[in-house]
């Protein structure tokens, strides 16, 4: 061996060892976080060996899954990877993350079989549960209204590159039989998506970095649901307006759920805008069955300007159940009951009601929705779900 | 635990380095008995509980030995040993195909559920060659069971091989083996093998199973064809990853592996293939199975049944299914139909033609091997064939654009890239002595990134 082989072969050797070495000190000596941001999830507990775990090697593989977790630089190495796969390697798809756009961040849709005579029925089942629900309400003489929202890769299936699935196929199989089914069964419901192309589908309806909708799109919303109640049942509900609200843009950058699989790499300058009335309403707020009060906003503010926001500054995110009383007796109360695009328009709707009472049923289980709905018997009883979820029985899905 | 895993690379191996360099090399049997207990470790991290069988499958083959070197009851002796060995893979791998088929044909019996513990295939097949080379007077009998169980459990290779014969490893168990330049070189060859798994073998294997994974009714013909061509890159990075992995593991520790691949997807032949894919399979099945029952030295009809005995025993070694056997009589007939019917055409034509007609044949052949079920068989081969979802489909362009750098580097590791370079570089220039290494410490750095960043980790050939 020559001496400079056998110098570089030293060097490799001590290197690669330091690397093995100082990466296995780095994982166990650093400060251990517990949650991955970027990934908007908690890590790996470590695992308890057991007798049963070690005898058929679930032990070590579940300590494989926390070693990785745990390991390392990984936050950092995840944000590498990630420039790499945008900028370096130009992937169209990053972690689940359409990027081929310039404007506007999409997400990745699985290639799929559109199966009508599936979705067919299950519109009906969907339909006829939700009459069952309808009947309950007007049994006692309240009002039911479904309110279906777009999802954001249905607003944007345009912006889809060709090769990609939109779900275009899906979404017009799934509308045209969902809403049709729900007047067969004398359900009152408003589609969010024949509004919004009525009033020329804006862009700033959706927003750009991730799957809900902006503050535009949820006040034509409110204004079309609104109008809507008022038409069903010959009130005359509060309707907020552009004299009501003063909109504000939070300072903070909007790290919407896109942006953020992207390790916040995709710069945006879209804002978090909310709204807040000019003549306040006091009210007391209630979260998590608590009796005791909560939040005396419907908005969580951050502790300073130069942290991330989410869509979680609405309500402060997916709680089971919230009530929010004004003590205003005279006016009706309302159940609004759904996914997470319910969260941005309570900020406001509750301006209408007496008694506002959220509903979120992947979390909530106390009883079932028509239990609850029997017991409480509001006047009016709204279901807000987007475009992705109208026909799922799992979930806001599940009325019994 | 699989070499591409963090309680590997940075829990096991650097204190297994540790322990076993800081025994002073004149300690021979010393660090022989740290390497045994660290490889033992090494298999219970599948299931403490599966280390009873690898440790019966080492007492059934020191005894057989043993028994097989005291001459009386010499074939005996040997009968019982394979028997023994067959009934362990039989009962872990085979009895619930064999259930299965039983009951297909009316018979109702019950299907027992059997765990399939890791590497059964290998060190199974090792130990046969163990006992067969005693018998046949290739070796002298192991007397001391450590060293034995040394060479069958032997962490490297113990998963997923190659599968070593103990005639090629015998004489290094007692010797001052290692060496300071079979240390790095080792160690050299497993970052490359390391990242070949990591960067390769894992996306290729994303690709194959969400094409694989599409269903009927939208699979195009471009897209079938490009999850049957990101299977077979999947398969040959993953497999050939695992051998480089362990023939540089064998090499820190001064044991010197066999290749288990040379290029298979230049063959020009599907026997050429066979010659270059899994080299340690083909060869046991050669000396151990075809060359017993008269290998090509019988008449022709013989002939044909040895070839397809061999080549369905081929297919089964893969796995209980039978898709497998169907893939193995595939190159059963492939490879008589070379010896006897189209020979001739062989030495005719431009080469090229003979490369794209066999990587066609393996292509079909891999995706006969990756198809689970009859249903994703005949999927895949009315897709392939013009009969699915049209002739393409944005699946395709979408794997395309979505794994272009994995593509084009699959295509440049499939060629024998390293010998035209060695060809070039001289042995001491800059290039050989401090690029390759540099390079393979950048490899291992793109694999920890992928390692700790990604979910998709599986190893196709530890379930053999």
């Amino acid at each position: 061996m020559t001496k400079q082989k056998k110098i570089a072969s030293i060097l490799f050797s001590v290197a690669l060892i330091a690397v093995l070495v100082g990466v296995l000190a780095v994982t166990i000596w650093r400060p251990k976080e517990t949650f991955s941001y970027f990934e908007n999830r908690d890590y790996a507990e470590w695992p308890s060996a057991t007798v049963e775990n070690t005898a058929n090697g679930e032990y070590f593989t579940d300590l494989e899954t926390a070693l990785c977790d745990y390991a390392a630089f990984r936050t950092t190495l995840l944000k590498v990877k990630t420039w790499a796969d945008m900028e370096l390697f130009q992937k169209p798809v990053v972690n689940d993350v359409v990027v081929t756009d310039d404007e506007v961040l999409l997400s990745y849709q699985e290639y799929e079989v559109v199966d009508e005579s599936a979705i067919q029925q299950q519109a009906e089942e969907m339909a006829q549960s939700l009459q069952l629900l309808s009947e309950t309400v007007e049994e006692y003489g309240g009002t039911f209204l479904y309110v279906a929202v777009p999802s954001q890769y249905a607003y944007f299936e345009d912006r889809y590159p060709s090769y990609l699935n939109n779900r275009a196929e899906y979404t017009e199989a799934e509308t045209t039989a969902f809403f049709p089914a729900l007047e067969k069964y004398d359900v009152h419901y408003l589609d969010i998506g024949a509004v919004w192309e009525s009033e020329g589908s804006p862009v700033e309806y959706m927003s750009s970095v991730d799957h809900h909708y902006t503050w535009a799109g949820c006040y034509s919303a409110y204004r079309a649901v609104m109008a809507e109640l008022n038409a069903l049942t010959g009130e005359d509900l509060i309707v907020l307006t552009d004299d009501d609200l003063e909109l504000n843009a939070l300072p903070n950058p909007y790290l919407g759920s896109y942006a953020r699989k992207l390790c916040g790499l995709w710069k945006s300058s879209e804002s978090l805008v909310y709204a807040t009335l000019k003549e306040e309403i006091s009210f007391t707020r209630y979260d998590w069955g608590n009796d005791t009060p909560g939040a005396s906003s419907t908005l969580a503010f951050p502790a300073t300007n130069g942290e991330d926001e989410f869509y979680t500054f609405y309500m402060g995110g997916d709680v089971s159940e919230t009530i929010i009383e004004t003590e205003r007796e005279g006016l009706p109360n309302l159940l609004v009951y759904g996914d997470s695009f319910t969260n941005e328009m309570e900020t406001i709707l509750y301006a209408s009601f007496d008694k506002t009472v959220s509903l979120d049923l992947r979390s909530y289980d106390e009883m079932s929705l028509l239990d609850y709905v029997s017991d409480y018997q509001p006047e009016i009883v709204i279901c807000i779900r987007d475009y992705e979820q109208l026909l799922s029985q799992e979930g806001n899905g599940a009325v019994q | 635990m699989t070499f591409s895993s963090f309680t590997f690379l940075f829990l096991f191996l650097p204190i297994l380095l540790a322990c076993y360099f800081a025994v002073p090399r004149r300690f021979r049997q010393a660090r022989n008995v740290i390497l045994l207990v660290f490889s033992l470790i090494f298999y219970s991290f599948g299931g403490v509980k599966f280390l009873l069988l690898l440790l019966a499958s080492v007492c059934i083959n020191y005894t057989g030995g043993i028994l097989i070197a005291r001459e009386r009851w010499k074939k005996t002796s040997l009968v019982l040993a394979l028997s023994a060995n067959l009934a362990l893979l039989v009962w872990f791998k085979y009895i619930g195909f064999l259930a299965e088929t039983i009951s297909a044909l009316g018979f109702s019996i019950p299907i027992p559920s059997v765990t399939l513990p890791v590497g059964i295939s290998f060190f199974t097949f090792q130990g046969m060659s163990y006992v067969i080379d005693v018998y046949r007077g290739n070796t002298a009998c192991q007397r001391n069971p450590l060293k034995l169980a040394l060479y069958v459990a032997l962490f490297p290779q113990l998963v997923a091989g190659p599968i070593v014969r103990y005639t090629d490893i015998a004489e290094k168990i007692d010797a001052d083996r290692e060496s300071p330049s079979d240390f790095t070189d080792g160690l050299v060859r497993f970052c490359f093998g390391l990242a070949k798994k990591m960067l390769l073998a894992n996306a290729f294997g994303e690709v194959a199973d969400g094409i694989f994974g599409t269903e009927a009714a939208i699979l195009s013909t471009s897209a079938a064809w490009l999850g049957g061509l990101a299977y077979t890159f999947q398969i040959y990075f993953d497999f050939s990853a695992y051998s480089d992995m362990a023939i540089g593991l064998g090499q820190v520790f001064g044991f010197h592996f066999n290749e288990n691949f040379n290029y298979p997807y230049i063959s020009r032949s599907v026997t050429e293939f066979w010659r270059r894919w899994h080299i340690s399979l083909s060869s046991w099945f050669r000396d151990y199975v075809y060359i017993p029952l008269g290998g090509n030295r019988v008449t022709t009809w013989k002939h044909i049944r040895n070839i397809l005995i061999v080549w369905m025993l081929t297919g089964l070694w893969h796995g209980a299914s039978w898709n497998f056997v169907l893939w193995g009589l595939w190159y059963g007939l492939l490879l008589l139909g070379e010896k006897y019917l189209w020979n001739r055409l062989l030495d005719k034509g431009p080469a090229v033609l003979h490369w794209l007609v066999t990587m066609v044949i393996v292509v079909l052949g891999w995706v006969l091997f990756r198809a689970e079920t009859l249903d994703v068989v005949v999927k895949m081969f009315q897709s392939l064939f013009g009969f699915g979802a049209g002739l393409t489909s944005g699946q395709t362009i979408y794997y395309l654009l979505e794994y272009w750098p994995v593509w084009i580097c699959g295509i440049l590791a499939c060629l024998p890239i390293k010998k035209w370079l060695e060809g070039i570089f001289r042995e001491d220039g800059f290039f050989r002595v401090w690029g390759v290494k540099i390079l393979a410490l950048a490899l291992f750095a793109f694999s920890y990134v992928q390692l700790v960043t990604g979910t998709f980790n599986p190893f196709l050939y530890y379930r053999f």
